[in-house]
Order: structure tokens, then C-alpha cells, then sequence
């Protein structure tokens, strides 16, 4: 009873076996209420769990020149009944999941790393690899909700999208897990979800 | 500290209170005046993690129980001893190792399970090792009755606990080594309050034979953990102790009648 005793173990037990199938981006522009632009990624899964090809279908989002906008993500889980928020279940994880967003293209430094001579490096659908040249996409995402780590770091439910002048490009979104890593920045952790829509500015 | 814990901690308080309040005024008016030799003893026996010491359950998910202490029955040594200044009223002291167990595999698994969930990862290696092991000094009022061989003992009494070592844990999540975490074993002291009772019964006019019983309460002593990045998981920065002593030994009176 008095000595040390040492026990190690490896424990596997499953959380939540959810899916992340649709990403949606709701915006609303702060100067005028009736302009939302919605856009949608999704892939589906077929009866054996196996993924679906993509759908970008819905994944046009069209924004207002020099307008600015409040943007909620919402995820969703549609292999279960009734369809599952996953966006909680994240805000409730907040303090080791992080979202990063890339407008395309850019001049600025990347965000989201991107090696272009790594062949099996590609954007998602429906950005494409490589990035065509051409002037940068005129838009700013800023992240506005924070974790509850000490040093409150964001998170990336919920953003500020400011554009400016037109033009199109596309925006690539990149969800971080970061499990005890989390520390602001891209680099710890791992992707639990990378996905992309169009965007036009006009 | 659960709310039942509390009630219960708040009561044995006024109890203490209480018997000390009554004792003195027994001791004091008491007419036959059967002086109480003073007398050191030395005693062993089990020791009963209770309370939130004793628990042993993890919690749930953003409800973690960060004060469960997995702790188990152990064995406590002690050397206590009673300088009697009235009659029956004396100021006495203890002091006496004590010692609780570890981690069982069975909590190492509840542990791992609750850091796998806490961090949304496929496994958690935990390891651990050591046991709760202190030294506690306490000093208070005792109050004696001898009844023909036998002295029936209460007393009341505040100190010191000074950890030894407490269970160190580390996890691991995912085999990411820079995910590490650690809790680390604690020396840290605290105050304690003590209260318990129990008889001796006289082999002869130097030796007797000492049966007793005491529960002991702190607050709690200070935890470290390393290399804690992010609020997740359970996470335990100051442990509550509390346990019931019951030992047998043999005491030693000290002076004549």
C-alpha cells in the first residue's frame, strides 16, 4: 500500500461519430437588413457512409461593393434525424477548434498555407489549383467571437465580412483541431474540415 | 465541494463546537477530582478517505469534477500525547503519517475516457503514479474521564497537513507529444482541523492500551499542472482532504497521581 504503483492505459472510447456534410455562410449587411447572401457547401454521404461528390451548387455568394457584413457559420450533420447543429457542438469545444478564412486570390501572406509545388496540395471545390493569376479579391474576413481560454482566442462562428471595390475570386474556410495546441495560430492541430465557395463582389 | 459535503462539513463544525463547549463545563464542574496522568501513546491503523477525497467520479462533459480525489483506505501512524493543566482538561497533540492510495486502473480508464471526450480526440494516454501521502501535526484541548481503568478521551484540535507527494497523472492526446499535459505530485501544507474521541485502558500504572477514532477536514492543498494550453478536460488546482482515523496502541503514562 505504501509503495508506488504505475498504471498506463490507451482508452479509445467514440464521441460524437458526427459528419460535418453542409457548411452554410449567412450573412447579413449591416447598412441594409434585407441583404442576405446565403452560400452552401455539401457533401452528403451515400447508405454506406462512404462521401458523395461535392456540392457546390449553392456555393455562390454574392456580395455588395464597399459593404460590410455580419456572417454566421452554421454547420450541420444531415446523416442524422432530426438534422444535427454542429456549430454547438464546435462553439461548446470552442477552446481547441479554430476557423481560418482566405479570400482568393490575394497579395497579402496566406493564412491558410498553400504549397503550390506539392502536387497533392489542392484547393477544394470549387476553388481551383493553382489559383488563376489576377487581381486581388477585395475582401476582409475578421473573426469577432472569442473562446474562453484564458487568452481568448478567436474562434470563427461568427465574422465580419468588409468588401470593397468589385470583382470575383473565391474564399477557401479551413476548421482547425487543436487539442491542447490552440495558441491563435494555423499550425498546431489538424483539419477537420476544408471547403470553399465563389464569391462575386458587385 | 458538493452541497451535501458542505452540510455535513458545516455541522460536524457546530458538533465540534459543541462538544468542546460541554466538555469544558463537565470538566470544570465535575466535583470528583481524579486527576488524569498525562501520558504519550503510539497508535496505527486504517485510514478512510471521505468526502470529495473519497470520490471517484470524473464528471461530464463541460461539468468536470475538478475536486474528486480517487483517493482510498490507507493506514495512518501516530504519535500523540495529553499534559493535563486541570483534572480532566489537558492540551494535547498528534502527529501522525497518513497515507491514501493512488490511482486505480479503473480510474485511469475514467480518466482517460473523460480527456478523450473533453478533447474530442480518438484516445488519451494516461499514465500515472504515486499516492497521497502526508504528515499532519494537530494540537488542540483534551478532555479525559477516567472511570475506574479506563479514560475516555475527547478532543478538538487545528494544524498543520504537509503533503508528501500526491498522484501525479500525464496525458497524452493522440500521440501528439506536444499535447502533453501533466499534473504534478503536490508538497504543499494546509490547515486542518481534527476532532475525535476514544479510551484507554490501564495494563498497569505506566502502560495502557489505547483504542481511538478522529476525522480530519482541509480545505485542500495546491495542485500543479504543466503545459495546460487550453481550458478543456478536467482539471484539479486544489484538493480537498478529509478522512476517518481508527487505530489501536498503546500509551504511556507520564508523572504520578
Amino acid at each position: 500500500m505504501l509503495s508506488c504503483n504505475k498504471d498506463e492505459q490507451v482508452v479509445s472510447p467514440t464521441i460524437s461519430n458526427e459528419a460535418l456534410t453542409t457548411v452554410q455562410l449567412q450573412l447579413v449587411n449591416i447598412a441594409d437588413a434585407s441583404d442576405k447572401p446565403t452560400a452552401q457547401w455539401e457533401q452528403l454521404l451515400n447508405k454506406s457512409g462512404n462521401p458523395l461528390p461535392v456540392d457546390v451548387s449553392n456555393a455562390d455568394l454574392t456580395l455588395k461593393v464597399n459593404a460590410t457584413y455580419n456572417a454566421t457559420l452554421v454547420l450541420l450533420d444531415k446523416t442524422q434525424t432530426p438534422v444535427l447543429n454542429i456549430s454547438v457542438e464546435i462553439k461548446a469545444r470552442s477552446n481547441y477548434h479554430l476557423f481560418f478564412y482566405q479570400p482568393l486570390p490575394t497579395t497579402s501572406a496566406l493564412v491558410i498555407p498553400n504549397n503550390p509545388q506539392d502536387s497533392n496540395d489542392v484547393y477544394p471545390d470549387p476553388i481551383p489549383t493553382p489559383i488563376p493569376t489576377g487581381a486581388a479579391l477585395n475582401l476582409t474576413v475578421t473573426i469577432t467571437d472569442r473562446d474562453s481560454n484564458a487568452k481568448q482566442y478567436p474562434l470563427g462562428l461568427e465574422t465580419k465580412f468588409v468588401t470593397g471595390a468589385a470583382g470575383s475570386g473565391w474564399l477557401r474556410l479551413v476548421l482547425r483541431h487543436q487539442p491542447n495546441l490552440k495558441n491563435g495560430t494555423f499550425a498546431p492541430g489538424s483539419t477537420d474540415l476544408d471547403v470553399g465557395f465563389n464569391v462575386m463582389i458587385r | 465541494m458538493d452541497p451535501e459535503h458542505k452540510i455535513f462539513e458545516k455541522n460536524m463544525k457546530n458538533i465540534q463546537i459543541l462538544v468542546t463547549l460541554l466538555f469544558f463545563s463537565i470538566a470544570l464542574n465535575t466535583t470528583a477530582q481524579e486527576k488524569v496522568k498525562s501520558y504519550i501513546g503510539i497508535t496505527a491503523g486504517p485510514s478512510f478517505a471521505v468526502g470529495d477525497f473519497s470520490k471517484s467520479e470524473v464528471g461530464s462533459f463541460n461539468n468536470w469534477n475538478n475536486k474528486a480525489g480517487f483517493a482510498k483506505t490507507g493506514v495512518s501512524v501516530e504519535v500523540e500525547g495529553a499534559c493535563y493543566f486541570l483534572p480532566k482538561i489537558g492540551i494535547g497533540g498528534a502527529i501522525y503519517y497518513s497515507n491514501h492510495g493512488g490511482f486505480s486502473k479503473e480510474d485511469v480508464s475514467k480518466l482517460g475516457d473523460s480527456y478523450t471526450d473533453a478533447f474530442a480526440v480518438n484516445e488519451s494516454t494516461v499514465s500515472t503514479s504515486g499516492n497521497y501521502s502526508s504528515i499532519n501535526m494537530m494540537v488542540g484541548p483534551y478532555f479525559s474521564f477516567p472511570i475506574s481503568k479506563f479514560t475516555i478521551d475527547f478532543r478538538v484540535m487545528g494544524g498543520l497537513l504537509k503533503s508528501v507527494a500526491t498522484p501525479s497523472m500525464i496525458v497524452l492526446l493522440e500521440d501528439q507529444k506536444d499535447t502533453t499535459f501533466k499534473q504534478a505530485s503536490s508538497t504543499a501544507s494546509s490547515f486542518g482541523w481534527q476532532v475525535g474521541g476514544g479510551f484507554r485502558y490501564a495494563l498497569s500504572d505506566k502502560m495502557g492500551l489505547m483504542l481511538k477514532a478522529d476525522y480530519f477536514n482541509s480545505d485542500g492543498i495546491t495542485i500543479d499542472n504543466q503545459n495546460r494550453k487550453n481550458d478543456a478536460g478536467r482539471l484539479v488546482t486544489k484538493q480537498p482532504m478529509s478522512w476517518m482515523n481508527s487505530s489501536v496502541g498503546i500509551s504511556f503514562s507520564l508523572g504520578s497521581k
